[in-house]
């Protein structure tokens, strides 16, 4: 989804700040393992259905450190209550650190910080782009046949806040071959709450909770789950090229 | 005084002489320990590795260890987490770069042995045990 930019910026740090998350590539929370690959390796990420389309990648320059870019569209979490669209365009830079990894016999557990900086503009936001800054902490623990995992996303900008926060678990039907793809059963809760700013009025706050069952597939480089929601399917990936 | 001034010299020469052969010997036996260890470094490696539990977690060990110019072939087995490495012909493996490659790419050996087998042999014994 391109991102054009309005010609008469609200503030020029994050159209600069936009412009080089453009340049860079793109941005995004995976809402998965494994949010960067080895080092010196590229990941690419997206996220897709009826609601939100995420493209992301990074690049990782140690073994824990990664810097990356992205660009998203969401809708505002109330507007399937109130049958009004407030579309978000926002593009990012981010950084992405391996904060503890714990190698265990038979498991491996990660803890994961994500900071993002850029820009956000939307419905009901005013014009121009607004400056967003995001931190996210994200913790998995997987074995070879199970998977937990959950997270939590905060975006500020300006008087604009949202809160994500997710829990995902699940197994896979069976042990396979390193060369084969192996599928997992996961089951993922999502909340989602958003607060945005009224001129002479109170703000107005919009949440929802969302389940998800989804078919996950990993084949070596690649990681894609196949979701279905009560609005439609879910397509999330991770590839490392 | 004049017995004991003759003999101090060759004495000295004594202690000279044991001291260089000393020296000397230790060396040969260092570079035959060397020399020895370069003809019996393995060809083919099994790791240990904790951590590996998944594909995309392992492929970014496959990367690294795919890169060094000494690997021909390379089998992972996630539920053993092993990995088994095998060198090019009339190359050997350096365990430690095996080892702190497998590290870098975020996982923890626990475990390096030379293998006799090699990779494909390893590789169809794993599959027939399935």
């Amino acid at each position: 989804m391109p991102l054009s930019l309005p010609a008469p910026p609200r503030c020029r740090t994050a159209v600069a700040t936009l412009a080089l998350a453009a340049l860079g590539g793109t941005v995004a929370v995976p809402a998965a393992a494994l949010p960067m690959a080895s080092q010196g390796f590229w990941m690419v990420m997206g996220d897709a259905d009826a609601d939100d389309r995420k493209l992301s990648a990074n690049y990782a320059l140690t073994s824990r450190d990664a810097l990356g870019g992205g660009v998203a569209r969401f809708e505002s979490p109330g507007h399937g209550a109130t049958a009004m669209r407030s579309t978000r365009e926002l593009a990012t830079l981010s950084y992405t650190r391996l904060v503890h990894r714990w190698n265990l016999p038979h498991a491996q557990a990660n803890l994961w910080f994500v900071g993002q900086l850029g820009g956000l503009r939307g419905e009901g936001l005013g014009e121009g782009t607004l400056a967003l800054w995001s931190p996210a902490v994200l913790a998995d623990w997987e074995t070879t046949r199970l998977y937990a995992g959950g997270g939590v996303e905060a975006m500020r900008a300006g008087d604009w806040r949202r809160e994500t926060a997710y829990a995902r678990t699940g197994f896979s039907f069976y042990e396979v071959e390193y060369e084969e793809v192996q599928p997992w059963f996961i089951l993922e809760v999502k909340r989602e709450r958003e607060r945005i700013p009224r001129a002479g009025a109170a703000a107005h706050d919009a949440a929802k909770t969302e389940w998800m069952p989804m078919l996950r597939l990993i084949h070596r480089r690649w990681f894609v789950e196949l979701g279905a929601r009560r609005d439609g399917a879910h397509l999330s990936f991770m590839w490392v090229p | 005084m004049r017995t004991r001034t003759a003999t101090a010299p060759s004495l000295r020469r004594r202690i000279a002489l044991a001291f260089t052969a000393t020296l000397a010997g230790a060396a040969l036996v260092a570079l035959g320990t060397e020399a020895r260890a370069q003809s019996t470094a393995p060809s083919a490696v099994k790791l240990s590795v904790n951590g590996m539990v998944c594909a995309f977690c392992a492929q970014g060990i496959e990367a690294r260890l795919k890169k060094m110019p000494e690997t021909a072939d390379l089998y992972i087995n996630l539920k053993q987490k092993l990995v088994a490495v095998e060198a090019r012909p009339g190359q050997s493996l350096p365990l430690d770069k095996l080892k702190a490659e497998v590290v870098e790419a975020g996982y923890e050996v626990t475990r390096a042995e030379p293998m006799t087998q090699t990779v494909a042999q390893l590789r169809e014994q794993m599959r027939a045990q399935r």
